[in-house]
């Protein structure tokens, strides 16, 4: 008897808090766990601190994750040992296979765009990642974050290709690299296509990818607890299962926004001769 | 409560559409596992770096369903 009441004010106190956190700005469903923000919402609503934050919620949670980053990464690098401390081996660890990877991509003279693609993956990840911690969440679940990084990247490619190719033939490339002269007619139709993709379709699909993963991913974590709690915890396992889900579909969903802003990076960057590319598979050994 | 037509017509069709993306979502995902598989058995040492491609790829793929599911979610609002 007490078990079912008990699981019945924890259901009506989860339906509560994450009505009550939609309902307060327009009329949709809750689709995610209570935060720390929503809760003091709940408790302090006529506070002017607390529905400051409230309407900013996202860009705290972001401002939150920036920010360790930062210390840990500044704590990091701040002594450069020959034996390094714990915290230095790791993030060397991490550079180097990001450094790796993008170095695969973007070939040897890449490695200038290495601190902007290292640094989009390891905030997505991270932004990800703070759904699954009890009271948080992950500010690429609304639109808005996700398309601030995916507009921010579209301005670095564009300014990359400007940089590395000069304004002229970054000009010509979006021109469609016109040969003969029926390249040159063509020019009006091969810039329209390409600046509605590049300024329009290449934010829109990026961040909507993103955005509807991590959406999806809390909408999941929220309806399996529901699941658990109402069937007094019998469900359990499964809301274990959703969260597995989520942290392996959080990596991969980092790691493929930092592939496509590196495969965009490496369209926008001068063709190399084909000597150059031979040159780096004559030192691998047949296996 | 009587249900307006345009709520009748969003609760048949935003739901038709979203299983018509996955289920194009399904054969184009199939073909990627499949020819991942395929290339896999042919050089089993390859196997981490096909599999890395073909989480890329699929990723790709699902995105266009998750669009679908976006609207859905969107379109359920508006009913």
């Amino acid at each position: 008897m007490s078990s079912e009441t008990h699981a019945n004010t924890v259901q009506k106190v989860l339906h509560h808090t994450a009505e009550h956190a939609a309902t307060s700005h327009g009329a949709h469903e809750a689709h995610e766990l209570p935060n720390w923000i929503t809760l003091l919402n709940k408790h302090f609503p006529d506070n002017a601190l607390v529905h400051f934050l409230h309407q900013w919620e996202n860009i705290v949670f972001a401002a939150m994750i920036a920010s360790i980053i930062s210390f840990f990464a500044v704590r990091a690098a701040r002594k450069k040992n020959m034996v390094p401390t714990p915290l230095q081996n790791f993030c060397e660890s991490v550079v180097e296979g990001l450094d790796g990877f993008v170095s695969g991509i973007l070939g040897s003279h890449g490695r200038q765009h290495l601190p902007f693609i290292g640094t989009v993956f390891i905030y997505v990840l991270l932004m990800n990642w703070s759904g699954l911690i009890p009271l948080s969440k992950s500010p690429t679940a609304a639109w808005s974050t996700t398309l601030a990084l995916a507009l921010t990247t579209m301005v670095y490619v564009q300014i990359a290709g400007i940089r590395s190719q000069g304004l002229w033939h970054y000009l010509k490339h979006l021109a469609g690299n016109p040969q003969n002269v029926f390249g040159v007619i063509l020019i009006p139709l091969m810039l329209v296509l390409n600046l509605i993709l590049e300024i329009g379709a290449v934010p829109f699909s990026l961040s909507l990818r993103l955005f509807a993963n991590i959406s999806s991913e809390d909408r999941l974590l929220l309806n399996f607890a529901e699941l658990a709690v109402s069937t007094h915890y019998i469900a359990f396992p499964f809301q274990l299962f959703a969260n597995i889900l989520a942290i392996i579909f959080s990596i991969i969903q980092a790691f493929v926004f930092m592939l496509l802003t590196t495969v965009y990076i490496a369209l926008v960057l001068p063709h190399e001769d084909h000597g150059h590319e031979e040159k780096s598979d004559f030192g691998h050994a047949h296996s | 409560m009587m249900p307006t037509e345009t709520s009748a017509m969003i609760a048949i069709f935003a739901p038709l559409g979203l299983a018509i993306t996955a289920l194009a979502a399904a054969f184009g995902l199939g073909k990627a596992v499949a020819a991942a598989m395929d290339a896999t058995a042919r050089q089993p040492e390859a196997a981490t770096k096909i599999l890395v491609n073909m989480m890329a790829g699929c990723a790709l793929i699902e995105a266009l369903a998750l669009y679908a599911l976006v609207f859905c979610f969107s379109l359920l609002g508006k009913m």
